[in-house]
């Protein structure tokens, strides 16, 4: 990992608000986990974290279920936050969520993140505005996907980022919310075929695109930036959280492959973990990793408890057998992609 | 799979593409029981389905799908339990450009889930405006009762997009069968 010289890295804080009154001890022990892990990759990261008061925080550590109104505050301003749940959530509206256990390298990731959001990101669409690359960002294959996550939640339609490529020549125009984008036709289809790296974009706060393109959804764009992303899980994902989902992808646009499809509907049918969704769709352990990770940059991923991840119709084997039968029969005739 | 028929059902309001729909996929032409339509002030089209239209698929192994269209008309809502019982799958196909299509999208989804809450159940939706979030919306509207069902944006002329819905409900379907044999063990 490429990091900045000491003297070159920003200072930053860390306001972790502890538990008041008694808790569920995972609590007490994930917030302590941040505590060492911030304090173990010290010099490490792009930017110096340390642990401060409120008051001079740049970001705020607070743990599920805490109803101190200073968070409600601090979420208000548009202010980064991190929130430590002891069971996987991963909804839009928190785009900083550690379930613990957490493993370190997560921490570290998120910490780099945090820095991005804090120079890029939420400083574009202050009025200040600047830019969401940074160095950090060129080499995190996250950070575009978590860019978009984090305006998803920041919500602000009013603001375009255009985003310049090597050449500085505007070739993509973000809206503030993430809900929608204009591209020529020649760059969707980079995005879509994953040959534009997204993280080598510099996203600047700018007009609303002017030229004639139609506006496109923003889920394509989250879509082919989280499955071209990466081969493996996303930062936030873990292989042992069993997921689901909470919507469909619009696949009318995104014109999925067969291996998305089934682990979209595998994930629609009941919650699985990543061996789980192989088994059940018939892919690739690549195609499901790919998938997740096309899934959660969407928002629409959810991790459930194990004791939630079942919940089948049962059917006899004779039924089941009969049904396989059937639903070959109907691909054969439609021309349909067969299961691997 | 028993004796019984093996049928797909298209449904949704008068002018969403039920009719075009089976037409892209039948392997016969579908037998429509249209007439003129008087309904002109609801939606402006010369003919209207008033029972239902049929296609079917027939098989290499002899076995005939039959593909369903329900009528559009409220007042025919009687036949949608009618057709659904025992269907592998429900399309429900709404027309975006409508101010109703929200109402729509609940009043249907609510319907069939009424019907048989494990149907396999995919919706497209034709004619959105580029950029307009109504099928977020509506996968938002639908999750929050609970239904996670694929809610695609499509053009029902043309042929992918009807087989994108049909292998869809293939999958889900599918999904479901695979879930319940582990479920079994």
């Amino acid at each position: 990992m490429n990091v900045p010289d000491a003297a070159a890295r920003p200072d930053r804080r860390i306001a972790l608000m502890k538990p008041i009154g008694a808790v569920d001890e995972r609590i007490t022990h994930a917030l302590q986990l941040m505590e060492s892990v911030v304090w173990a990759f010290h010099g490490t990261t792009h930017a110096t974290w340390r642990m401060g008061p409120l008051e001079s925080a740049d970001v705020l550590v607070f743990h599920e279920g805490n109803t101190d109104e200073r968070i409600a505050q601090w979420k208000s301003q548009g202010r980064p936050i991190v929130e430590i749940a002891v069971q996987s959530r991963l909804d839009s509206d928190t785009p900083n969520l550690l379930v613990y256990p957490f493993r370190a390298a997560q921490v570290l990731v998120l910490l780099d993140r945090l820095e991005t959001q804090l120079t890029g990101t939420f400083e574009a669409l202050t009025p200040a505005g600047s830019m969401m690359s940074s160095a950090s960002a060129h080499q995190d294959p996250w950070s575009f996907v978590e860019g978009l996550r984090d305006l998803r939640s920041v919500q602000n339609s009013e603001a375009w980022l255009v985003g310049r490529g090597s050449a500085r020549t505007p070739i993509l125009w973000l809206r503030g919310d993430a809900a929608t984008y204009t591209a020529e036709p020649v760059t969707v289809q980079a995005i879509r075929r994953g040959a534009l790296n997204p993280n080598s974009l510099s996203l600047e706060k700018g007009l609303a695109p002017t030229g004639g393109q139609a506006p496109r959804s923003g889920m394509e764009l989250s879509w082919f930036t989280g499955y071209h992303a990466s081969d493996r899980l996303a930062p936030a994902l873990t292989i042992s959280t069993s997921y689901r989902i909470s919507s469909w992808p619009n696949f009318g646009l995104i014109r999925p492959l067969p291996s998305q499809l089934r682990v979209a509907a595998g994930l629609s049918s009941a919650a699985a973990d990543l061996s789980a969704i192989i088994k059940r769709a018939g892919v690739t352990a690549e195609e499901a990793t790919r998938t997740l990770n096309a899934l959660y940059a969407c928002g629409v991923l959810i991790g459930v408890s194990p004791a939630e991840a079942g919940g089948a119709v049962s059917t006899n084997a004779r039924q089941r057998a009969g049904l396989a039968k059937l639903l070959a029969s109907v691909r054969k005739h439609l021309g349909l992609g067969a299961r691997s | 799979m028993s004796d019984r028929e093996i049928k797909i059902v298209f449904t949704g309001p008068m002018g969403a593409g039920k009719t075009t729909a089976i037409r892209a996929i039948s392997d016969a032409p579908p037998v429509s029981t249209e007439v003129a339509n008087t309904d002109q002030a609801t939606f402006a089209k010369p003919t209207t389905t008033v029972a239902l239209d049929y296609g079917q698929l027939l098989l290499e192994d002899g076995t005939a799908v039959s593909l369903y269209g329900t009528p559009g008309q409220q007042r025919f809502s009687f036949m949608w339990e009618i057709l659904c019982r025992g269907a592998i799958g429900v399309v429900l196909l709404l027309d975006g450009s409508t101010a109703t299509a929200r109402q729509e999208l609940q009043s249907y989804a609510e319907a069939f889930r009424r019907i048989d809450p494990n149907q396999p159940f995919v919706i497209g939706i034709g004619r959105v405006p580029p950029g307009d979030c109504l099928l977020d919306e509506c996968a938002r509207a639908l999750g929050s009762r609970g239904i996670v069902a694929p809610v695609f944006g499509v053009d029902v002329r043309q042929r992918e997009d009807v087989l994108l819905l049909i292998e869809t409900l293939l999958c889900v379907l599918e999904a479901h069968m695979l879930e319940a044999s582990h479920a079994a063990h």
